[in-house]
């Protein structure tokens, strides 16, 4: 049977219809052609499929498609606040990424957590990407890249 | 890959929920955050024919109530963490969401009374609510029922919980005239992984103690006491010698476990006591 799901996304209103068993991070990637989440381990353990639910971060390979009708998801392609244009820019200056696969997640979990912690420690900005999985180990540019955006976000020092 | 034959519903109300229950049994699930039950149907391990949202149900209110506070099964660690209610009289549970591993995004996620009904014994959930006292509130078919807590969890992965009943809320018992000191700890080996032992140390009215551990073993198991009789030695004493059959998964056997546990369990109870002072 399927469902017909109404979504706001990423400022625009969509629907589309699918099966009960179609997990959000599916349907954002196929029914919404938004490839920026990845599906990762589709256990909720890597943070690759992160995305904003009505204003609040989820892994979206945890709830059926279905589950979100009537909510407002943001995803990276939507983001354009002032924290993330300051973290993109970071994050390329401090080469955060390899292969690149985690990096949606890891740009959202770091401008979710600007919110709450503007001048976080390097131990702090750690705590706040428990959640996401870099397979490339490559961390210590991350952290690095949320330190600098952090620094001229505070400093004005940002376009 | 899921199973493509089940149907995914959203009740309107409590009474719509418990007739899909009675009508489905065992063959249905309850969805609280997802963050447990959504992998199992991804990977197959669980078919249901039936999976059950219940963001309808007007069960995300923490409120207190006499002297309980009722904590509804749609409240997320998150919630828990930003209720002043929670901070001021049930410390225990503020002390453990921070501590749930998987990021914010499991924080706002995943909800305490879904991870009570998974009953998995290294979450955090089942040995706090022990300590706690709290009672694990149910509707089924044949009406509405509490649990104590401690009569809820009976093995790994088993509760009380009949199969045609869902939980709906906890209730926690308060001492409104008295301090509450709180602390709960995990041993685990990284940031991200399951624990090897929990255990959870509550005092009420200054000198009395109620110390639950688990993780170590396939249920909660819990102590209490005066606190400062025999010191912590006394509940872990007391603790040990209810040590029967220890959990045992990749992460760490039994006989790890039943060492490490005594260490836990009094760095737990010396972390409540350091609040007291």
């Amino acid at each position: 049977m399927t469902i017909t799901v109404k979504v706001r996304v990423n400022g625009s209103e969509h629907q589309f219809e699918c099966g009960s068993g179609r997990l959000l991070i599916d349907a954002i990637r196929d029914e919404l052609g938004l490839p920026g989440a990845r599906a990762g381990c589709r256990t909720g353990d890597c943070g690759a499929c992160t995305v904003v639910r009505d204003g609040e971060l989820i892994k979206s390979c945890l709830t059926f498609a279905a589950a979100v009708d009537g909510c407002e998801i943001t995803t990276i392609e939507g983001s354009h606040s002032r924290a993330m244009e300051a973290l993109r820019q970071a994050f390329i200056e401090h080469h955060a990424f390899q292969c690149g696969f985690c990096t949606s997640g890891m740009l959202l979990v770091a401008e979710d957590f600007l919110k709450r912690a503007p001048q976080p420690t390097p131990r702090e900005i750690r705590d706040a990407l428990a959640g996401n999985i870099c397979r490339c180990t490559g961390y210590d540019n991350i952290v690095e890249a949320i330190a600098t955006a952090a620094r001229r976000l505070m400093d004005g020092d940002i376009k | 890959m899921l199973d493509p034959h089940f149907q995914y519903v959203e009740p309107q109300s409590l009474e719509e929920a418990v007739d899909l229950l009675g009508r489905f049994g065992g063959e249905a699930v309850v969805l609280g955050g997802g963050t447990m039950m959504v992998p199992e149907m991804t990977s197959d391990a669980r078919r249901p024919r039936v999976a059950i949202g219940i963001r309808r149900l007007d069960l995300s209110t923490i409120s207190q109530e006499n002297d309980e506070v009722i904590i509804g099964a749609g409240v997320s660690y998150t919630a828990l963490i930003a209720s002043e209610l929670i901070a001021r009289q049930v410390p225990l549970l503020h002390d453990m969401a921070r501590q749930i591993t998987g990021g914010v995004q499991i924080r706002n996620q995943g909800t305490l009374i879904g991870s009570a009904a998974f009953a998995n014994p290294t979450s955090d959930a089942p040995t706090c609510l022990v300590a706690l006292g709290a009672r694990i509130r149910l509707a089924g078919p044949q009406g509405q029922r509490s649990v104590p807590a401690a009569e809820f969890f009976l093995g790994a992965f088993e509760t009380a919980r009949r199969p045609d009943e869902m939980l709906t809320a906890v209730s926690v018992p308060i001492t409104k005239d008295q301090p509450v000191w709180a602390a709960y700890r995990k041993l685990k080996h990284a940031e991200g992984s399951w624990p090897i032992v929990t255990a959870a140390c509550l005092i009420t009215g200054r000198r009395h103690a109620r110390v639950a551990m688990g993780a170590a073993t396939r249920r909660p198991i819990v102590a209490s006491g005066e606190v400062d009789g025999g010191g912590p030695e006394t509940f872990v004493r007391l603790l040990t010698e209810q040590m029967q059959e220890c959990w045992e998964d990749p992460l760490a056997d039994g006989a790890y476990r039943r060492f490490a546990a005594p260490t836990l369990v009094a760095r737990t109870i010396a972390a409540a006591m350091e609040l007291r002072r």
